[in-house]
This record gives structure tokens, sequence and C-alpha cells, in this order.
């Protein structure tokens, strides 16, 4: 008998404290996802800036609509701009050695080149893998020809398409240009359906 | 398929998950002074990680996500994973006396054994599918217990020399595991992982 | 009366902090302490996070002690130890992202940290909140210490800066062997070794 009582009050006990404690984080989650809405809506003015939309506060949500088409993979976003000059934006996260690279990468579709790509985050080894996030290695995809897919390799660079490595750290180099590659043939291959 | 081969030789040599992400290292360091109980131990993690992997991914693809509450990962996780080692101990000592003396007195210590939560972390992360998931934990189950019976194989040679005493039982295991790490890095060439 | 309750608490923190050191002396929550040590701003955060998590799940432990069931205290600390490791990793998503991808899923295993559990088990479940909550302080700045120093070595030795910013200028090629995983062992080997060598030299106090 005083066991059975026993036993009750363990589960009576589990079961308030399992409440108590999915309340608590159902109502972080729900802050969480307020504030990733609030990063979300600043990365499109962001993207919408980078396409040169004109918009206000209260046009934001229309002229967004009106000037890009979004397209999800599972762990790509491409920003598709509709307006006259065919470009898009990617924001992709890939697994590097020791992390998730994220990377953003603006394309001129058109052309057939990479106008730009930013190292979001990422927690690669500083000196070595970390090296990815630096001027000198983001600079050589400038105006980068694309029609081959980027090679990122080891020896001097010189065909179009090659940009180099960092050295010692061919791993980090290998996955950030698999992560490229993939969003590129993502990007080409969406591009071509429309 | 070779995708899965890949996964599994990585998990064991060039990313193991004690000597690449330092997983598990309480029992590796304090079980690691005797072969068997080291064999033991390795054993033990195997078998949860792996049953562990199964049982959280089920629930994770097929309950939170669907449901929104992917949030409440790490506290279903840990719960599965005490709930499974306490299941796995009765089920061995009433069924596999045998085992329990090889492995079962280990299994109380593995629910914070940082190893198989990271395991199911990983995985989620790494948005593995069903069958990578199996060869994953095989992989770093087994990973582990090469380690663990490396280490405990060092330590024995040990009782020849004598390091220093500042250094205690920890100092000189983390060590070992350095050199042990290095020489595990010598494989990363091999796979193009 | 109330004199002697703080010198005690105190006491405990400085016990917790140094004494039994989680990292030199106990050697506990080593999985992290070589995992999140190549920066100092990792660790910093990380060493912080791990205090946070440990100062209110021990306090909260305290509080509830009397009424926690025997057979399921182990349950209950998973369930309040992973409830508030998961708000804190809310609160490092949003307010310093990088921080928190870099830590990736090692904040999410800050649950299985030794530390939290040995805390709860050897001193929250027994000591009334004040004495829970020095001997959490302790243990955590003493756990946040020991990887910063870590970190500072690595980071230093590393990549010749520390906190991101350049202090050994810019020729310094950076020793590799301190960022790799091996190095992270070296490093804690090391740190071990020193710290109980200071103990046993000057404070005169047996070691484990």
């Amino acid at each position: 008998m005083k066991s059975m009582k026993e036993e009750i009050r363990m589960s009576i006990f589990l079961l308030v404290m399992t409440t108590i404690c999915t309340l608590l984080l159902a109502w972080g989650n729900s802050l969480y996802q307020k504030a990733l809405a609030e990063k979300e809506k600043e990365l499109r003015m962001e993207i919408l800036r980078t396409f040169e939309v004109p918009f206000t506060e209260d046009t934001f949500f229309s002229a967004f609509n009106d000037a890009v088409e979004i397209e999800k993979d599972k762990r790509t976003t491409y920003y598709f701009s509709l307006g006259e000059s065919k470009q898009a934006a990617v924001i992709t996260t890939g697994s590097g050695l020791w992390s998730e690279i994220e990377i953003f990468l603006l394309v001129d579709i058109e052309n057939e080149t990479i106008q730009e790509l930013q190292v979001l985050s990422h927690g690669e080894t500083p000196g070595l893998g970390g090296r990815i996030e630096e001027a000198w290695f983001l600079d050589q995809f400038v105006d980068l020809d694309i029609s081959e897919g980027v090679r990122v390799v080891s020896e001097r660079a010189d065909i179009p398409g090659e940009v180099d490595a960092i050295s010692g750290a061919t791993r980090t180099s290998d996955a950030v240009m698999l992560m490229l590659n993939k969003a590129l043939d993502g990007v080409m291959s969406k591009n071509q359906k429309e | 398929m070779k995708m899965l081969i890949l996964i599994f030789f990585a998990s064991v040599l060039t990313n193991n998950i004690a000597l690449t992400y330092f997983l598990g290292m309480c029992p590796f360091i304090a079980i690691s002074k005797n072969t068997k109980a080291a064999s033991g131990m390795g054993m033990a993690v195997t078998y949860v990680m792996v049953i562990t992997a199964i049982v959280n991914y089920t629930i994770y693809t097929f309950i939170l996500v669907p449901m929104g509450l992917e949030y409440l990962a790490f506290l279903i996780f840990i719960i599965v994973i005490a709930g499974i080692v306490q299941i796995l101990e009765m089920l061995v000592e009433r069924f596999f006396p045998v085992l329990y003396v090889s492995f079962g007195i280990f299994l109380p210590l593995i629910t914070v054994n940082c190893a198989i939560l990271g395991l199911s972390l990983f995985m989620i992360l790494r948005d593995y599918s069903f069958m990578q998931m199996i060869f994953y934990s095989l992989g770093s189950g087994l990973g582990w217990w090469l380690a663990i019976v490396a280490m405990a194989g060092l330590r024995r040679m040990l009782m020849l020399s004598e390091p220093l005493e500042s250094l205690g039982d920890a100092g000189i295991t983390v060590i070992l595991a350095g050199f042990m790490a290095l020489s595990f890095f010598g494989f990363s060439g091999i796979l193009p992982v | 009366m109330g004199k002697i309750a703080k010198s005690k608490g105190v006491s405990y923190f400085i016990e917790s902090l140094w004494y039994n050191n989680a990292t030199f002396s106990m050697v506990l929550g080593i999985c992290s302490a070589l995992a999140v040590t190549t920066n100092l701003l990792n660790a910093m955060v990380m060493g912080i996070s791990v205090t946070v998590v440990l100062l209110i799940s021990s306090t909260v432990i305290s509080l509830l002690r009397s009424i926690i069931p025997e057979r399921v205290r182990i349950i209950t600390f998973m369930l309040i130890i992973s409830t508030f490791v998961i708000m804190v990793d809310f609160i490092l998503k949003i307010y310093l992202p990088p921080v928190s991808k870099a830590l990736g899923p090692y904040v999410g295993l800050i649950i299985t940290n030794c530390i939290l559990m040995g805390r709860a088990e050897a001193f929250a479940i027994k000591q009334p909140p004040y004495y829970s909550f020095m001997d959490s302080l302790g243990s955590g700045l003493g756990y946040t210490l020991s990887i910063m120093v870590l970190a500072a070595v690595r980071e230093l030795l590393g990549a010749g800066s520390l906190f991101g910013f350049q202090v050994l200028g810019e020729s310094w090629e950076g020793w590799g062997l301190v960022m790799i995983p091996s190095g992270a062992f070296f490093v804690l080997g090391f740190y071990i070794m020193f710290a109980n060598m200071i103990q046993r030299r000057f404070i005169n106090r047996e070691t484990k």
C-alpha cells in the first residue's frame, strides 16, 4: 500500500516537472522563432538592396514578393531576382571539417560569373581553415567565371574558374568548393525551369 | 553504398569520436587503466550508441520534426538514452548473465557519457539518412572501443616507466591520447571525406 | 551566526574553484575543455554558459531538494539541466550566432558535462540554496578559468591572436600542432601538470 502511494507520488512529480519544463521551453522557443523572423526580415531587406530594388518600411512586403522568387533546398535558400538583371543570391550551409560553414553567394546568371562570396559563419580552425573568411581568399571569387564550375586548386590557379586553396587547409578548401558547386548547380538548374 | 563505407571508416579512423571530437573523455580517462575493463566499456558504448541512435533518429524524424518540436530534441534524447540504458541493463542482467559480467556493470555510467548524446546530436546536425546513421553510429562506437582498448594497452606499458607525479593518471592519459590522435591524424589523407 | 554562514559559503566557493578544480583536480568536463578551446572567445562563452546553467540548475535542485523523490532524482536532474541548457542555446543562437555555430553541438553536450551532474548529486541535493550557489559558482568559474587558460595558449601559439586580436604580429606562422586535436590533448596534459605542481609546491595540500 505504502509503495503504491510512493509510486503515484513519483509519477505525479515527474509529470509535473516534465510539464513545467516543456512549457518553459515552448515559451523560449516562441521567443526564439520571433527573433529568427526578425532576422529573416532584415536579410530580405538586404537582398532587396543588393538587387537594387527600392522599398520603404511599408512597401517592403509587396516589393519583396514582386522582385524576388524564393526556392529552397534542404540546406540552401535561393533568392532569384525577377527584375531585368538575372541575378541570384544564395545562402547555403555545408559541412566543413569541424563545423557548418554558411556562405552567401551572389551570382550573375546572365554572364555566368560569381559577383560576390561571403562567409557568414564557420567554426573551422583559426589560422588554417578559418582563413576562408579572409579578403584575399574571397576576392578571388569576384567576377569568377563559373561556366565550368568552380575548382579550388592547390597549385597556382590560372585557368578561369580556378582559385587558390588555403595551404594547410585542404579539407576546408574542398568543403567550400563542394558547397559552391552544389549551390551553383542549384542556381542553374532552377533557373532553367523558369 | 560507397558513401556509407566512407562514413564508417571515417568515424573509426579519421574522425574518431574520441580522438578527434573528444567525446566520452571522462570514462576514457577513468576506465582505460586495464584492458579488460576498457574492452567492456567499449562494448557497452557501442551497443548503447547504435540502439540510441536508431531510437533517437526515429523519434526526431517521425515525431519531433513533423510537429515542429525540434527544440525539445536535447531533452528527449537524454531521457531516451537514460531509459534505454536502464532497460538494457535489466535485459542483459536477466537474459545474458555472461555478458553482464563483461560489460553490464558499465551501463549505468554510460548515460552521462557525452559520446552517446553527442552522436545523436551530430547525426541530426549532419542530416544523415537512416542508413547513413546506422553506419555512422556503428563506426563511432567501434572507433571509441578501438581507442580505449589501445589506450589501455599503452597504459599497461607505463608500468615499466615512471611518469611525473604531478601529471597524475589524467595527465599522462591525456598526453598519450595526444600521441594517439597524432597517429590517427595520419589517416586523414586516405579518405576523400 | 550570519558571519559564520558567510565564511562557510566562501570556503565552499574557494574549495570548488581551486582545490577541487573541475579540470585539473577532479578531471571533469574534459570533453568540452578539449573541443572549444581553439580560441579564447569560444572558450569564454562556453565557460560562462556552463557556469550559468550550473548556477541555475543547482539552485533549483537545492530549492526542490526536499520534494524530489529519491528514486527519480537522476531523471529530475536531467530534466532541469536539459531545460536550462536549451534556454541558453536559444540565447546564444539569437545574440551570438557565430559563436553559437562554432560551438555547435557542444552547447547541447553541456547536459552531459560531468560537472553538472556531479555537483547536483554530490552537493545541491543535500545542501541549502546559498551553499549550492557558492559551490556552483566556484565550480563554474574554476572550469571557465581553466578552459580560458587552455584557449589562450592554443590561440596565441596557433594563430598569434587573443580574442581575435593579432598579438604576435603578422609574421607569426602559427604553430599548427596546438590547433589540431592532438594539440588539445598535449596542452591539457601540461596544464594539469603545471596546475598540480603549483598546488603541491605552494599550497601544501594533498592532491588527488
